[in-house]
């Protein structure tokens, strides 16, 4: 199908070229040019008549149509994606500030304390708190080695003294 | 879908973090309930003065006549912070906790963590008293169990 010439729409002839489109316009024939330059003429003063009141209408809801369809588009993109973004950042921050207080050298990490606490009194002599801790350390093993072994060798044999 | 696995993504640092506390670490310190008492005594050591040891941190905790609570109290703790850890050795007396030797989850590092308790009035050879130390360090369990 050829497709007609395109005048200005303020062309004498641009009436006749106005109907042509029209009638192609209302079996969908009509390319996004042309509609666009149909827009234009019933805008016109040449288009001004009475004639071109239906198309007029229909064109102008037309275009409204296609701008409501194309503009909300841009903002259509959800809002929770760039809050997630965000977050993740945030999340990231956190995370990476407590990796770096796990990999600090253990010997900044632990201050120097040297306490004990017997019976409520506290005692700070560097000596006698290691020596606690020796004594505690020790008493540990002796009731593990005697109560575990003896515990293990009376399950075995089923002595009877228990 | 996409949308929880974003919030577990965001969530998971702080879930790791959390990670670190120990509910044992309640029952050391100058502010736990059993510091004044006259039957407690609480060893609070860190620092230089273990570099000897190979170890970064030491905690203990001696009850020499724990209530019925006492004993609970220090089972609960220990049975929380020893749950997810494979590498353990428990002993039980009936219901009561007896032994506990357990490497917890090392901290960035490779520190070792464990955790060591007796209850020594679920032995069969008398006595009443519960213990519980905590140790942090680059000690192996075999070179700890060698302090002994």
């Amino acid at each position: 199908m050829t497709r007609p010439f395109l005048p200005n729409p303020s062309h004498p002839q641009a009436a006749d070229t106005a109907r042509l489109l029209t009638a192609r316009y209302l079996d969908a024939e009509t390319t996004r040019e042309e509609e666009d330059w149909l827009l234009r003429f019933v805008c016109s003063p040449a288009g001004a008549d009475a004639e071109w009141d239906g198309l007029r209408a229909v064109l102008s809801f037309t275009a409204m149509g296609r701008q409501a369809a194309t503009r909300p588009a841009q903002s259509r993109r959800p809002r929770w994606k760039a809050a997630a973004v965000a977050a993740v950042c945030v999340g990231l921050a956190v995370g990476a500030g407590f990796l770096w207080h796990d990999l600090r050298p253990a010997s900044t990490a632990q201050p120097d304390q040297c306490i004990a606490y017997v019976g409520g009194e506290r005692i700070t002599d560097q000596a006698e708190v290691l020596d606690l801790m020796r004594e505690s350390l020790s008493s540990m093993a002796a009731d593990e080695e005697t109560d575990i072994v003896g515990a293990q060798l009376s399950d075995m044999l089923q002595t009877p003294s228990e | 879908m996409k949308r929880i696995l974003i919030l577990l993504f965001i969530l998971l640092p702080a879930t790791l973090a959390a990670q670190q506390g120990l509910h044992i670490a309640t029952l050391f310190g100058k502010d736990s309930p059993l510091a004044k008492r006259q039957d407690v005594t609480t060893i609070l050591l860190s620092g230089k003065q273990l570099k000897s040891y190979n170890l970064t941190r030491f905690r203990s905790v001696q009850v020499g006549q724990p209530t019925a609570a006492d004993v609970q109290l220090f089972e609960k703790h220990i049975t929380a912070d020893i749950a997810s850890s494979k590498d353990k050795q428990i002993m039980r007396r009936g219901q009561r906790l007896y032994y506990v030797f357990c490497q917890l989850s090392d901290l960035q590092g490779g520190t070792h963590r464990y955790i060591i308790y007796r209850n020594k009035g679920a032995s069969h050879d008398g006595g009443k008293d519960i213990h519980l130390i905590y140790i942090e360090g680059k000690a192996s369990a075999n070179e700890l169990k060698s302090m002994f």
